[in-house]
């Protein structure tokens, strides 16, 4: 269980202070790059979503209200500033993942865990984003609500129709174990 | 049944490869934020210049909300019947399978022509045989075949290696797959069922955007690898039992200038992206959505020989679609132009704007809100075209005065001869017959049937969300 955030850090925080702004994000810098680098499989261009996506939490920081975890806040605006670049660089759908492990690496394990990973990085961005929080980042449902700002059950269905297409790949990882 | 637990394990590992650990990110990110914040404090004006942004953004906003406001009412005006043609007759084609006139959606669903489901693929991508009777399906180290007239898997055909993009020779017997760890093309003799041949590959091929092409006699095959940055192009003969690399190279190497397109591609590529090999074997032909450019490589100097541009306002509209003979067809929705280019001469024979032939009632802002929300999803491009089996009629989906539809443009002179409105406007395809229509509206959840003999029109809702089609090789 996540501990609930601290009221008055977020108050101070509004309040201008650099310090509890920093406190109050500097948990949630990882897990936003981590999600920024499955959405976008370029890990230099989730580092600079991630500062910019930090440049506007900065700004739009009396929008975060009193009492909210702001770590959906946080991850919603990350979201968005990939779906900007997205739009901005012409992405592709069908980009792939890097190959683990070098030319030559032949362990099934790894084919397999490729075949997975091309699975979901050719899901549409809004299923990717939803598996990604909730199977990578380890979110519950209603925070994946929370940042892509639909209810819960919308997100269960989503879930549900991207595991459908990831079936073949999953269940290939299943007969493994 | 797939439990969560060993989901998310999986997902975990499969995905941790992507994240390059960067522990000095967190300090980057506040001394970004600190640096913006020294100079807004320095540039007090800049507050209200973002002031005046906003509220130019606000008004901006308000008046694409009122010309969507208005594309809405136009589109819920729509009646259940289209504008029928009733003189239109559509070329027809016996030489396509029966499998051909089901549209497979890319959620892996069948539809016939009477908005039947004819079943599910469990796969993640699929690809589709030449005569359309027949879809691949990539496992892992097997093929999976299925009938595209019932859904039902038919056969498995084993593989060795993990490839994950593929065509078919124009006979259909054998499948070249691309990719891998280590990677590589194999080609799968699917007559025979077994794995026939492999050729490793060095350069970018793995990774990023590729594609693998197949010449008409099948004789060679053609890799590209990393088409969104530096491309590499390798050309293979294939004789029926053995596989060579004849030559390889990456754009940029002396001598070596290859085209690229920024990564924009066709959602659920296979069979739709924008490349082919000309009938000769020797020559590819790529589109780029992305800068218009056409260009014609020449596969034994591995360089490009000639180079077009066509017209366009948003690359995002541009729909690529190469019909059975040597021609380029490209379509902008948004602004109704249509480019014809001839592949064997290098030329671009007509640019023209193709409208309905009864167009009043526009909504004068639809342009605005068309630019500012083009109808495509990001990253990809509807496919909004399609060409007759004879290749004499494209089909394009069109803005009508008050709706969406479809038009049947004669290639020659890009005469509308037939148009009829329906309740979406995404990505189109026509059966391989030619005989039917099916368009997917933009929000995924509609899709029209139009049989074009009789005028009519059947709309359905497919169980899972569909933007597109997977397309028949021709």
């Amino acid at each position: 269980m996540k501990p609930a955030p601290d009221p008055d850090l977020v108050r101070t925080a509004k309040a201008g202070d650099e310090a509890a702004f920093e406190q109050l994000l500097r948990p949630l810098i990882d897990p936003a790059y981590r999600f920024a680098c499955v959405m976008l499989n370029d890990p230099g261009a989730a580092e600079d979503v991630v500062q910019e996506a930090a440049v506007k939490a900065w700004r739009k920081l009396d929008q975060l209200r009193d009492g909210f975890d702001p770590q959906p806040w946080f991850l919603g605006i990350v979201a968005n500033q990939c779906r900007s670049l997205r739009r901005t660089r012409w992405w592709s759908t069908a980009k792939v993942a890097e190959v683990p492990g070098g030319i030559g690496a032949t362990d099934e394990r790894i084919a397999r865990d490729q075949d997975l990973r091309n699975a979901i990085l050719r899901l549409r961005p809004r299923d990717r984003a939803v598996v990604t929080l909730h199977y990578f980042l380890d979110l519950p449902l209603e925070e994946v609500a929370a940042v892509t700002r639909q209810s819960v059950a919308a997100v269960r269905s989503q879930l549900y129709r991207a595991l459908h297409r990831m079936r073949p790949s999953l269940e290939i990882q299943e007969g493994l174990r | 049944m797939i439990d969560d637990k060993s989901t998310r394990s999986a997902v975990h590992r499969a995905l941790e490869t992507l994240v390059r650990p960067v522990p000095e990110l967190p300090a980057k990110a506040f001394q970004r934020v600190r640096a913006e914040r020294g100079a807004d404090a320095m540039s007090g004006w800049r507050r209200w210049s973002q002031a005046a942004g906003v509220l130019a953004a606000a008004a901006l906003v308000a008046v694409v909300g009122i010309a969507l406001h208005q594309a809405a009412s136009e589109r819920s005006r729509l009646g259940p019947a289209p504008t029928t043609s009733p003189n239109f007759v559509a070329p027809t084609s016996a030489a396509k399978g029966p499998g051909a006139t089901i549209a497979w959606l890319d959620n892996l669903t069948g539809v016939d022509a009477n908005g039947h489901i004819v079943g599910t693929i469990p796969a993640s991508v699929a690809l589709r045989s030449p005569d359309g009777n027949t879809l691949y399906a990539l496992a892992h180290q097997k093929v999976e075949v299925y009938s595209a007239t019932t859904g039902k898997l038919e056969r498995t055909v084993s593989r060795t290696g993990s490839g994950d993009t593929a065509a078919v020779t124009p006979d259909g017997r054998y499948l070249a797959i691309l990719g891998g760890n280590p990677q590589g093309v194999e080609v799968v003799d699917l007559l025979a069922g077994r794995s026939a041949a492999y050729a490793a590959l060095t350069g970018p091929f793995s990774n990023d955007l590729k594609f693998v092409l197949v010449s008409a006699d099948g004789s060679r095959i053609v890799a590209v690898g990393n088409f969104w940055q530096a491309s590499a192009v390798a050309v293979l003969r294939f004789d029926g039992s053995t596989l060579r690399v004849e030559r390889q190279a990456v754009s940029g190497q002396p001598g070596h200038r290859l085209p690229n397109c920024d990564g924009m591609a066709p959602q659920n590529a296979f069979g739709g992206l924008p490349e082919r090999l000309l009938p000769d074997g020797a020559t590819l032909v790529s589109f780029c959505p992305g800068d218009g450019l056409v260009s014609w490589v020449d596969l034994s100097r591995l360089t490009i020989a000639a180079q077009v541009r066509v017209q366009e306002q948003n690359p995002f509209w541009l729909s690529p679609v190469f019909s059975t003979g040597s021609m380029l067809y490209v379509h902008e929705p948004g602004t109704r132009r249509v480019t014809s280019v001839d592949l064997l001469k290098r030329t671009i024979v007509r640019s023209a704007v193709v409208n309905a032939k009864a167009s009043t009632a526009m909504n004068p802002l639809r342009w605005l809100a068309d630019t500012l929300f083009p109808p495509a999803i990001a990253g990809g491009i509807p496919r909004s075209a399609a060409v007759s089996p004879d290749g004499t009629v494209l089909f394009v989906t069109a803005v009508f005065g008050d709706g969406i539809g479809v038009l049947a443009v004669g290639v020659r002179d890009f005469h509308v001869i037939g148009q009829w409105k329906l309740d979406g406007g995404g990505s189109l395809w026509l059966s391989g017959d030619g005989q039917t229509v099916f368009v997917t509206n933009n929000g995924g959840d509609r899709l029209s049937i139009l049989h074009l003999s009789a005028g009519t029109v059947v709309t359905v809702t497919p169980s899972m969300p569909a933007f597109d089609f997977l397309t028949i090789p021709n």
